[in-house]
């Protein structure tokens, strides 16, 4: 560090170097967080998480039950700290949704507004100050995801994968959905709109596809991601280029937009080039995927080897998404992980599961020392230095 | 993934010298007899040595540690226990153990408290349970003291507490999934019940109309045979006056039931003059049966059998009038015995016709002699002011008497009962539980307890009724028992009723003398014999003949024996003397081929065999000699005997003892192929007597001897180096062997053996009828069975000769 520091006096790296570097170190060096928690709220499983992209500040999340909780993440320099939460759209409330809530979603712009879909078939866009849906939009069918662009300047267009093979696309400026993009033959389960190019949808959905859509030309998709890269291979004798020897339930985009990370029931993570629209062929070996819906799988943000963090069964796999390699997992959750986010100011990693935990995973870097010396000054009162303390009795 | 790391780390750590070899050792022993012990607490003193190793250094923390998850890992619930509790010891004192613990939390959970429900506790469940039990405690416990240092303890208890909602209060920590699962078969039990409840209601509403027919059919029998006493009252103030003390004399004619009523009556009017005279005596006997629920059938039917009127004040002739009646009443008891009021009043309305003119004449008779005995009569129902009417009524003497006039309705009252005893009656207790265990439709259960009771009702009344059913079928048992024999061989018994009423002999077409058929049918025989034309008469001829003939014989029989052989003892010369004893001796067996060239061996020819000459054209067999069978000559001199002697089965066992701790239950006659010649031997196995002790003792040495110098080590050395049998293996090997598997088995003897607990009387059928020899044998016997019945079908048909 203190080499980067140096070289970035001398204006041999480049200022982002030093951040890269530091960011990069934080990232593989999650975890669990000792001194913090997020309130606990939700009764049952966690299934969506999402952090305002604005202050960082707000974590909003859906449970199995319906409600929505909006914690504050604000960070006190305290021991145990728990995040309160700021407001919670309860069972008690008039709007709640029916069911499970799927996907939440922060607008990108502000915190005044987010979005939520449910299985009781709607898109609620809520007014955050007023905790009231300032429009509601109802499907047919059960609504898998939704995702709104971060980057997006000329269009205000939420896409929506439903259990219906379209792709559906709401803009919030009329109220109503503009569009209908079809091409899939069976239920879409992950949306993502590209961070780098406003007008690019990628969808993944049950028939093992990934489509790739120009929202402007509403006819037919930019492209169909094949595993193979066009080559035939032995199992590849069917026309349709597939994704995924199984449904495809988990779409990211990198950070700057140039790969898609996708993961699939057939227990694999694959990486594609959003340019080229090929399979870059990474090895990530084999990841369970015990999540038969959506997989909300997160890529981390400004690190020089950027990792993805994958939900695999009651843990959570993290993977160098270039190369493959399998950095560490992460342990805590009691029983299957539903989905992480990844906080990209802090570097950190936020995960929620069927346990009904939020949990915070922070870098874990020398602040033990830090511990330890406050420790050593409060080395009679502090109970936690009394638990952490060896007790061996001398009667043995 | 993160545990083999960490058995590399902690082999890393003891390879650089923090860890000694020999203490490793100690602590796997140390762990794994704790944890095999089987014992629900820990050994104290090794727990101890455990922990003074591991407060030494962590490094041993960290192989306590591995080697204690290994044991949690085991499929046996004992040994989980005391692994936990191990764990539970060293978590309280250590914090690297706390450390190692928690990282591996969730695996800790999974392995303890089943909260992965696809792995549920390995099997005995006493432990199991307990397990459970002991670790909530304990994860309690930690979070308290630990919680707020170890963060994933705290989640994990939150864990428990939320997720898998275990109350910790509750010292029996159900589970949600144990108490859905309870509920679950709470509710199944609910709905089978119910259905079965709403099964039974369709049947009830099914069978409900027989049921009641039933009801109503032996009801209305009941009627018939006896009618209700508010139907039956027939008599007025009006002809009860008219008719007077005629009533008392023929109150046999008008039955039981009118006699009872008229003696109420007659009460009534004693009572009455009693107030006006106070000068009369009046005492009525009347035993009343006591009857349930006002069913007066009773007081009727136990009608007044023997009735005896007694003056003690009044003319001479109406003393003699009464004892004319009285009289007359026994002749009618006599005659019937009972006296029922319908078959009674209708049969003997005819029969005594005579008796009515008699009475008649008496009444006039006594209007004559007593006119002032008459107007009392006519006044007040009575002869005269001045005597005692004592009435006797005999219930036990009272039967309903069956006869062609009601066998119809008794037979249909005996099949109502029956139906409602053997069938609805525990149809409709069936149901009633059913009902009542569901608990619904409780009228239709109170309307069940109705009809229970009234078919109850129908049995206690066809008892009261004291029914006397025609003789053959008291003959046949109680008639009252609801056993088939009642019903079903009625018709069948109509022959050989033995004694049939004379007034029915006509209509049997029967004489009315005595004699039965039999007695004619000999009659006739005899007839018979005396006609000297007839067959039988030849017949009985000859058979004398013959038996004459035969006495002759007999006695020359045994006039030539004792000519011939005379008393031996006294007269005869000794080689007659002995050939007589040769000859009583002699055997005396079957004749047999033996026999008939026994006296001539030279004659013995042979068997052959003929071959038929081949009836071919052309195509001639080489020999068409005849084969001669030498070795079959044998044969013919030969004789096959039987075992004549009577076979004894042994009684006694060899008893020797065994090795198991047995006795050697081998019942051989004379020796044990094991242990040598059988002698007594006491409860324990040991020889009763002396010489058989030391014996035993002398083999015993020998053994012992010859296998001390066979060194089976030794043995087994020259063995391998040379490769031949030395016979190590049959012997002690053998022995060894089976101390192997012994020692297998005995690894841990303290631990319940969860395979024995499978042992049940299914699997060892199982383990007799699945077993492969029994099913291959099975099978070929069928194939075999198969295959012949194909052969017997198909064999001569030319198409499938070739097939098989």
């Amino acid at each position: 560090m203190l080499s980067f520091l140096s070289a970035r006096e001398n204006g041999t790296h480049r200022p982002s170097a030093l951040s890269r570097a530091e960011a990069t170190r934080r990232i593989f060096s999650l975890e669990l967080s000792k001194d913090r928690d997020v309130q606990r709220i939700h009764d049952s499983g966690v299934n969506t998480l999402d952090i305002d992209p604005v202050e960082g500040r707000y974590l909003l999340s859906g449970g199995t039950e319906g409600v929505i909780v909006i914690c504050d993440l604000e960070c006190r320099p305290q021991e145990n700290y728990t995040c309160p939460s700021v407001c919670t759209i309860g069972r008690s409330s008039r709007h709640v949704h029916k069911y499970s809530v799927d996907t939440v979603q922060w607008y990108s712009h502000d915190t005044g507004l987010f979005t939520s879909s449910s299985m009781d078939k709607t898109l609620k866009v809520w007014d955050t100050n007023a905790l009231k849906p300032a429009d509601v939009f109802r499907f047919e069918t059960i609504v898998y995801d939704h995702n709104m662009s971060s980057v997006a300047t000329k269009h205000c267009l939420i896409a929506v994968g439903t259990i219906h093979s379209q792709v559906v696309l709401c803009d919030l400026k009329s109220g109503s959905s503009t569009h209908v993009l079809r091409g899939h033959k069976a239920s879409v389960l992950s949306v993502k709109w590209s961070p780098r190019d406003e007008f690019l949808l990628a969808s993944g959905s049950r028939d093992s596809k990934i489509m790739l859509w120009d929202v402007r030309r509403a006819k037919s998709c930019l492209s169909i991601l094949d595993q193979h890269n066009g080559e035939k291979g032995k199992g590849s004798t069917e026309a349709v280029n597939t994704a995924h020897n199984g449904h495809v339930n988990g779409l990211s985009f990198t950070s700057d937009g140039l790969y898609l990370v996708s993961f699939g029931t057939d227990d694999r993570l694959r990486l594609w080039d959003t340019m080229s629209g090929k399979n870059t062929l990474v090895n990530y070996g084999k990841v369970d995927n015990v999540s038969r819906k959506g997989s909300k799988f997160t890529v981390s943000y400004g690190g020089s080897p950027d990792v993805a963090f994958v939900p695999m069964g009651s843990n959570i796999a993290v993977f160098d998404i270039y190369t493959g390699e399998y950095v560490a997992t992460l342990i805590g959750h009691y029983n299957n992980v539903n989905c992480c986010t990844f906080h990209p100011l802090y570097q950190e990693l936020y995960s929620a599961g069927n346990d009904s935990n939020i949990l915070i995973w922070e870098p874990e870097l020398g602040q033990k020392t830090d511990v330890a010396e406050k420790k050593d000054n409060k080395q009679s009162s502090s109970t936690v230095g009394n638990a952490v303390q060896d007790t061996w009795s001398d009667e043995d | 993934m993160t545990r083999r790391k960490r058995v590399i780390c902690v082999w890393f750590i003891s390879m650089s010298s923090t860890l000694d070899h020999t203490v490793c050792v100690t602590l796997a022993g140390l762990v794994e007899e704790l944890t095999t012990s089987g014992s629900q607490t820990l050994d104290k003193e090794k727990i101890k040595k455990i922990k003074n190793i591991c407060r030494t250094s962590d490094a041993y923390v960290e192989h306590v540690f591995d080697l204690v998850m290994k044991q949690l890992d085991k499929e046996h619930s004992e040994v989980r226990l005391s692994a936990f509790q191990i764990t539970n010891e060293l978590f309280m004192r250590s914090h690297k153990f706390r450390e190692l613990l928690v990282d591996d939390f969730q695996t800790f959970l999974e392995l303890t408290v089943e909260t992965d429900h696809e792995q549920p506790l390995p099997p005995p469940k006493i432990s199991a349970k307990m397990l459970r039990e002991k670790t909530l405690e304990a994860v309690q416990i930690w979070n308290e003291k630990y919680g707020k240092a170890y963060k994933k303890l705290a989640l994990g208890y939150n864990f428990l507490k939320h997720c898998k909602k275990i109350d910790f209060n509750d010292i029996h920590a159900r589970t949600v999934v144990e108490r859905q699962r309870e509920e679950e078969r709470q509710t199944k039990q609910r709905t089978i019940l119910l259905e079965k409840a709403n099964a039974a209601i369709k049947e009830i509403e099914e069978t409900m109309p027989d049921i009641e027919q039933c009801l109503t059919q032996s009801d209305n029998c009941f009627q018939l045979l006896l009618p209700h006493p508010d139907e039956y009252d027939i008599l007025t103030p009006d002809t009860e006056n008219t008719q007077g003390i005629n009533t008392a004399s023929s109150s046999q004619q008008t039955g039981s039931n009118l006699m009872v009523e008229k003696c109420q009556n007659d009460n009534t009017d004693i009572a009455h003059q009693k107030k006006e005279t106070s000068n009369v005596n009046c005492e009525v006997v009347k035993p009343c049966n006591k009857d349930d629920d006002g069913n007066d059938i009773q007081n009727l039917e136990k009608g007044i059998v023997e009735y005896s009127g007694k003056l003690t004040n009044g003319t001479a002739q109406i003393e003699q009038k009464n004892k004319f009646n009285t009289s007359h009443a026994k002749g009618g008891n006599n005659d019937d015995e009972a006296e029922d009021k319908e078959e009674q009043e209708e049969k003997e309305e005819e029969d005594e016709d005579g008796d009515d003119d008699d009475d008649e004449e008496e009444e006039d008779f006594e209007d004559v002699s007593n006119t002032e005995a008459t107007s009392m009569l006519q006044d007040h129902g009575m002869v005269a002011w001045n005597y005692n009417l004592s009435i006797e009524v005999n219930p036990d003497a009272i039967h309903i008497k069956e006869d062609e006039d009601n066998t119809d309705i008794l037979q249909t009252l005996y099949d109502m009962q029956r139906l409602a005893m053997t069938k609805y009656h525990p149809q409709i207790q069936k149901w009633l539980e059913i009902l009542s265990k569901a608990g619904v439709a409780i009228d239709m259960v109170k309307k069940l307890i109705d009809i229970k009771q009234a078919l109850e009702s129908i049995k206690e009344k066809t008892n009261d009724l004291r029914i006397q059913r025609k003789p053959r079928e008291i003959i046949r048992g109680d008639s009252d028992s609801d056993s088939d024999e009642d019903f079903e061989d009625v018709p069948e018994k109509e022959g050989y009723e033995p004694r049939i009423p004379d007034h029915l002999r006509k209509e049997y077409g029967l004489d009315c003398d005595d004699s039965n058929s039999l007695s004619q049918k000999t009659k006739s025989q005899d007839d018979e014999l005396q006609d000297p034309t007839s067959r039988a008469a030849s017949v009985a001829h000859f058979k004398e003949k013959l038996s004459e003939l035969q006495d002759k014989l007999k006695n020359k029989e045994i006039d030539s024996f004792h000519e011939r052989d005379p008393e031996p003892s006294t007269s005869q010369s000794p080689s007659k003397k002995r050939k007589a004893e040769l000859l009583s001796r002699a055997p005396k067996v079957p004749y047999g081929l033996d026999l008939y060239y026994w006296d001539r061996p030279e004659d013995i020819v042979a068997p052959k065999i003929v071959r038929p000459e081949s009836q071919h054209r052309f195509w001639v067999p080489v020999e068409n000699d005849e084969i001669v069978l030498e070795g079959m000559k044998d044969m013919v001199t030969e004789r096959a005997i039987q075992f004549s002697g009577k076979f004894e089965p042994v009684k006694w066992k060899c008893r020797a003892p065994l090795m198991n701790g047995k006795l050697c239950e081998r019942q051989d006659r004379y020796k044990c192929p094991f242990h040598g010649s059988i002698i007594p031997r006491d409860t324990e196995g040991t020889p009763a007597k002396q010489e058989d002790i030391e014996k035993e003792e002398r083999r015993k040495a020998q053994v012992a001897s010859t296998s001390e110098w066979r060194d089976t080590e030794l043995m087994k050395d020259i063995e391998t180096a040379t490769g031949i049998d030395l016979g190590s293996a049959s012997t002690r090997g053998k022995g060894k062997g089976k101390g192997k598997g012994k020692g297998k088995k005995k690894k841990y003897p303290n631990l319940t053996d969860i395979k024995k607990q499978s042992n049940t009387s299914r699997r060892r059928l199982e383990k007799k009828v699945m077993n492969k020899n029994a099913l291959s044998r099975v099978a070929g016997s069928l194939d075999a069975f198969d295959s012949k019945r194909y052969k017997e079908k198909f064999g001569n048909n030319f198409n499938y000769a070739y097939t098989s």
